[in-house]
């Protein structure tokens, strides 16, 4: 039976591609006509768009001040705003941040492009901002952001060498950066230019100040270039996507399963994908790049004519009844796939734990071609710094974050903490043990290796990992290794959601 | 000039009265009652007159409302169509004027095709809601006798709306249409189906948009309608009877002109409602259902917002549009 399908994607990409004219290959030169913002000065790019964005940042502006509040001592005793998506943000964190930190927190959860709204209409509404590296890269120039001293960080110099020199290990041979807004493009912030960096290559036109530390053709820093010293947001969460598929249906190894299956029409009617652009751009681009039917010069930025190229293609899979729906929600993808609609769909590590919790048989890819990474930074809004006990708040929350307790809380999520080894050390020491953490489900999580007892996971409940059970796609620096593309702010979004709705209404 | 000139009245005998059809005969009724109507409208409108002093307390009365209305619906109306002429950047917008928002939507295929899909599935909802609503409103306010049971089953027949909007329609995914779903497996039970190749596999599709956006709708017909047929002139009912009227001629000359407000009133809701639909478009679609609603959505979250608003300044003019073309059925103001 196997034999019989196993080819079946590649056939299928090859009927369609003799069978719809979509043969063309050269796609990477982008037409100048149509850059539609050709016409406007960078500087109008800066200027913080208009009586909208005045308006919601004074309503804001009413909320700083009354929630601002300071102790004699000079200590924070106000209440400090998180704004921050909400599969990142388990549930028991606020209270054990509370707890260890001795002031109280306001979390607001939001989806990601809220998130982005936010911090460019209403930067005064929260305090603290958990969102991914990629939001920063559209966002920053609103001049919303409080560049991060990383100095102030502790945890910057234990962290991952994935965030300072975009490799886990920058050293070994076939690890990649993945294309795209991966932390080491979108992380160092340089307001005046001061350091002689070059601007970040995955950049958007607006951009001018997020700089590029390390030469990607040496895998150095820039000869005689310091570090900079402010970042957009200390290095936070971060993971690896890529499918969560049926077990029972598709029996197919984790490292056997390409970005090709998303198109395979074995499974035709019972896939689904992220709803966002940027992801179907990537997820459904890798897919089609694997069956060999484009090549992309860059996953995360792509062209107008591979857009083109890209949805012809789709629309032909979606008109043929690959796709049985589009998530935009955790819940969403876990009830898709728990009710047996789809086989396979691009998916969330937690959304495929929490099945594995319920006994369901969801199995987590690790693509060939690599997974599709992302990370989160959390940054710090502009207006704390008028409020320096604030600002001093900000930085122990930051601080806190990397010291274990919650590294912990996230790792049974299946996310990844930035500093993964702070993390270990904390789960040996009395703390972590006091926590109910214990160095197996660190082995198990981290190191990949199979769970020695029932562990707990997702819901807190031991058993949710059983006994024996192998994190699917092995351990960090396996999975780690290979990352294919990172969630991405396009330059050419207003063209990308226009091609996605075209997609869409298909 | 003499008085021959002067046309005769046309002789009105009892035989040419007899000689009437009786569907003529409703209508001549109507015909004078709508007179009667249009008197009586004039003599209200003469008392305003008559009454000017009053008018300033009236708009006192009126201030709150138009304050209300001013702030929350006039003001962020008129500020979206400005920033559907303003020029977008990677963070919102800068106050440059252009046209190339509506010159790149005019252009855009995708935008007219749900506009016209969007389109056709109000009609499909109006014509839907009216065909279903129709029997139950009438059933309610002429079959039903008694004023306590006519409210009892009216607030039966409210009971799905007492459930969120949101519960709903997702009851409607994988529940009900869903490959497992009840409808699925009824039919796999019957032995017409199977779990893994449903029969009707309408689940997250326009079809299962269109149905579900009847059922939840289907209330904003049923209540303009039965409050109609509920003020029925039931005199005029008996005089189709005993001229000979058989139900469609009566329903076509009396019930019908006389519930033309409730069918327009009716069909204005649920035009306006699922045009410019969006949450239960997304819901049930799986996302993968598209709508102009849906499509506005996509551009303000991506932080698109000049695009954005253009895409909805043309739904409101096109939903504008369908109105006025929707209350030419019914003069409302004179039924009223």
């Amino acid at each position: 039976m196997s034999e019989e399908w196993e080819y079946d994607p590649y056939e299928y990409a090859k009927e369609l591609a003799e069978g719809q004219d979509l043969a063309r290959s050269d796609f990477s030169e982008p037409r100048k006509t149509e850059d539609q913002r050709g016409g406007i000065s960078r500087r109008e790019l800066l200027v913080r768009g208009g009586a909208a964005a005045a308006a919601v940042g004074g309503l804001g502006a009413l909320a700083g001040p009354a929630a601002a509040a300071t102790s004699k001592s000079g200590a924070f005793t106000g209440t400090l705003r998180v704004l921050s998506l909400g599969v990142e943000f388990p549930n028991g964190v606020q209270a054990e941040a509370e707890k260890a930190l001795g002031f109280k927190f306001q979390v607001s959860l939001a989806d990601s492009g809220t998130m982005v709204q936010k911090m460019i209409t209403s930067p005064k509404t929260f305090d603290i901002f958990g969102g991914y590296n990629y939001q920063y890269m559209q966002g920053w120039p609103a001049n919303t952001m409080l560049p991060v001293d990383r100095t102030r960080v502790k945890a910057w110099m234990t962290n991952y060498k994935l965030f300072r020199y975009g490799k886990v290990n920058p050293a070994a041979k076939g690890c990649t950066y993945g294309q795209g807004n991966a932390p080491l493009r979108a992380l160092y912030v340089d307001e005046n230019r001061s350091t002689g960096l070059p601007l970040s290559p995955s950049h958007p036109i607006g951009n001018k100040s997020i700089v590029e530390w390390i030469n990607e053709r040496t895998g150095k820093p820039y000869v005689g270039k310091a570090e900079p010293r402010y970042i957009i947001g200390a290095p936070a969460h971060f993971n690896m996507d890529s499918m969560g598929y049926s077990g029972d249906v598709i029996k197919k190894e984790p490292g056997q399963m390409s970005w090709a299956e998303l198109l395979n029409k074995k499974w035709a009617g019972r896939v689904a994908v992220l709803k966002d652009p940027g992801i179907i751009c990537a997820d459904l681009g890798n897919a089609v790049q694997a069956l060999g039917l484009m090549k992309f010069r860059n996953l995360g930025d792509m062209t107008r004519p591979e857009m083109d190229r890209l949805f012809k293609i789709l629309t032909v899979y979606r008109k043929a009844g690959q796709f049985r729906a589009f998530w935009a929600s955790f819940t969403e993808s876990v009830n898709l796939m728990a009710s047996k609609e789809v086989v396979i769909e691009s998916m969330w590590s937690p959304a495929v734990a929490l099945l594995v919790a319920q006994g369901v048989n969801v199995r987590y890819a690790s693509p060939p071609e690599g997974f599709r990474g992302w990370s989160s930074a959390t940054g710090i809004a502009k207006h704390v710094a008028e409020d320096p006990a604030k600002v001093q708040a900000a930085y122990d929350y930051i601080n806190w974050m990397n010291e274990g307790w919650f590294g912990g809380a996230i790792m049974r999520q299946g996310y990844y903490i930035s500093n993964g080894i702070q993390l270990r050390s904390w789960i040996n020491s009395p703390a972590g043990k006091a926590a109910g953490y214990s160095p197996d489900e660190y082995a198990f999580w981290y190191g990949g290796a199979p769970a020695a007892t029932d562990l707990p996971g997702i819901t807190g409940n031991v058993g949710d990992v059983k006994k024996g059970q192998v994190r699917d796609g092995g351990g960090f620096v396996k999975r780690a290794c290979k990352y294919t593309a990172w969630n991405s702010y396009f330059r050419h979004s207003v063209y990308q959601v226009k091609k996605t709705n075209e997609f869409l209404s298909a | 000039m003499g008085s021959s000139s002067t046309p005769e009245p046309p002789p009105l005998d009892d035989a040419t009265l007899v000689a009437l059809d009786e569907v003529e005969e409703g209508e001549a009724i109507l015909a004078q009652q709508a007179d009667t109507g249009e008197v009586a409208h004039e003599a209200t409108l003469g008392g305003e007159e008559a009454g000017g002093g009053r008018g300033w307390a009236t708009a006192a009365w009126g201030a709150p409302g138009f304050a209300w209305l001013g702030f929350f619906l006039l003001a962020p109306l008129i500020f979206i169509v400005l920033v559907s002429f303003w020029t977008r950047t990677d963070i919102g917008f800068s106050k440059t004027w252009t046209l190339d928002n509506y010159s790149q939507l005019f252009h855009d295929q995708t935008y007219w095709h749900n506009m016209l899909t969007s389109f056709e599935t109000s009609l499909i909802a109006v014509f839907l809601c009216l065909l279903i609503g129709f029997p139950v409103a009438y059933f309610l306010a002429l079959k039903v006798e008694k004023m306590q049971y006519q409210i009892g089953l009216f607030v039966v027949a409210l009971a799905p709306f007492w459930t969120s909007f949101l519960t709903r329609s997702v009851a409607w995914t994988y529940p009900l249409m869903g490959r497992e779903g009840a409808l699925n497996q009824v039919l796999t039970k019957l032995g017409v189906s199977s779990l893994d190749d449903p029969l009707f596999d309408i689940g997250f599709s326009t079809t299962s948009v269109r149905l579900a956006m009847v059922q939840l709708y289907v209330l904003f017909m049923v209540t303009p309608l039965f409050f109609n047929l509920s003020q029925l002139d039931r005199t005029a009912l008996e005089a189709a009877r005993d001229l000979g009227g058989n139900w469609f001629s009566t329903f076509r000359a009396v019930i019908l002109p006389q519930i033309m407000p409730g069918v327009v009133i009716g069909s204005i809701f649920i035009f306006v409602l699922t045009m410019g639909e969006y949450g239960t478009v997304t819901v049930i679609g799986g996302n993968g259902v598209s709508s102009v609603g849906t499509i506005v959505q996509s551009k303000v979250v991506a932080i698109q917002y000049p695009q954005g608003a253009a895409s909805a300044v043309l739904l409101l003019l096109a939903l504008v549009v369908g109105v006025f073309v929707i209350t030419r059925f019914a003069n409302l103001r004179k039924e009223l």
